[in-house]
């Protein structure tokens, strides 16, 4: 509780701050006027009794600093006149502002760009069985651009029979883009995304369909049927 | 190292500040200030401004309370007066220092045998 009267009474002061620093004034210069009675009592003159007064004092600036100290004066109001201090800047120099707002717009937006892709390629984890047991073989980055990256059936069907390091091995036709197919029907065309794949491609990555089945092994052989 | 000799500095006088209050009751900054010089013999050199930081401090605390008022010569001062909860709180801290001045007493009064 103790704490939180403490912040309330910080609050409050930081508020009614030039109300607190009258008062400190007048505070103080009642306390002048007492010592400057006191020491022309001990029978000094009035320039010698102020001067005095004065140094036993020792600065009315720092005891005002002192005393904004230790009623909480600094955090908040630092910031306030911080705050303050940057709009007046920003309006006068509009410049300024825009290529700040700018590089600042730019800055954010290239980072949730950024942060996205991140998000999505690594941090996510695909959504299929084990995805952590999954690799994609790809070739080494050549001239050939994408084609020297892929392998050809006879590569892929060698890789099939040969490899021992993996469950299954399947592949998928790569040249190609989204939205390639339509759906007709009843009503609105639908844009689809299709691709080639391989008869154990589903299998392999543990996908079971909502729907209907997955191919049948009849199906994947060349010229039984389409 | 300037630091920690300020601390002990403030917590010594928002003490001394407490016990004026304590005996001699309500009082203005300046009484304070002048009581404690003439308490110490003159040998605080108090720079009498810094009373007002130690003034607020313990108004924050609710050890202190304050009251505009009158003063002997006819002037608008601030009277400062103790708090129950200050006096307990002088009560603690004075037990405090006597301790650590009795244990910093017979510490530096230590003298080696070979001596």
């Amino acid at each position: 509780m103790n704490w939180l009267r403490q912040l309330l009474q910080r609050l409050r002061s930081s508020f009614s701050d030039a109300q607190t620093d009258r008062e400190l004034d007048t505070e103080m210069a009642a306390h002048l006027e007492l010592a400057i009675e006191e020491n022309m009592k001990r029978g000094l003159a009035a320039e010698e009794a102020r001067r005095q007064a004065l140094v036993r004092f020792g600065g009315v600036e720092q005891a005002t600093q002192q005393h904004r100290e230790a009623r909480g004066f600094q955090a908040f109001d630092i910031l306030w006149l911080d705050l303050r201090y940057t709009f007046r800047t920003m309006r006068r120099d509009p410049a300024f502002t825009l290529i700040a707002v700018l590089i600042l717009t730019l800055g954010i937006g290239a980072n949730i760009a950024v942060f996205s892709v991140v998000n999505t390629l690594l941090l996510r984890p695909l959504p299929f069985r084990d995805p952590q047991q999954l690799v994609w073989i790809t070739g080494i980055p050549g001239r050939g651009g994408l084609s020297s990256q892929t392998y050809s059936t006879d590569a892929y069907k060698a890789l099939l029979s040969q490899q021992r390091s993996f469950q299954d091995v399947t592949g998928y036709f790569a040249f190609s883009t989204s939205d390639n197919t339509r759906l007709m029907g009843r009503g609105e065309p639908l844009l689809l995304s299709g691709i080639l794949v391989n008869e154990n491609f589903f299998q392999t990555l543990g996908i079971q369909p909502i729907l209907g089945r997955l191919f049948r092994p009849e199906e994947c052989q060349k010229k039984r049927r389409q | 190292m300037s630091d920690s000799k300020l601390d002990l500095l403030q917590g010594t006088l928002d003490l001394m500040v407490l016990q004026t209050l304590a005996t001699m009751g309500a009082q203005h900054g300046y009484g304070i200030a002048r009581r404690i010089e003439q308490v110490s013999g003159e040998q605080v050199l108090l720079n009498q401004g810094t009373i007002y930081a130690s003034l607020v401090r313990l108004q924050e605390r609710g050890w202190i309370s304050a009251e505009w008022g009158t003063s002997d010569n006819n002037r608008k001062a601030k009277f400062y007066s103790i708090t129950k909860k200050g006096r307990k709180q002088l009560a603690e801290d004075a037990v405090y220092w006597q301790r650590l001045s009795s244990v910093m007493g017979r510490v530096l009064a230590m003298q080696g045998d070979d001596k």
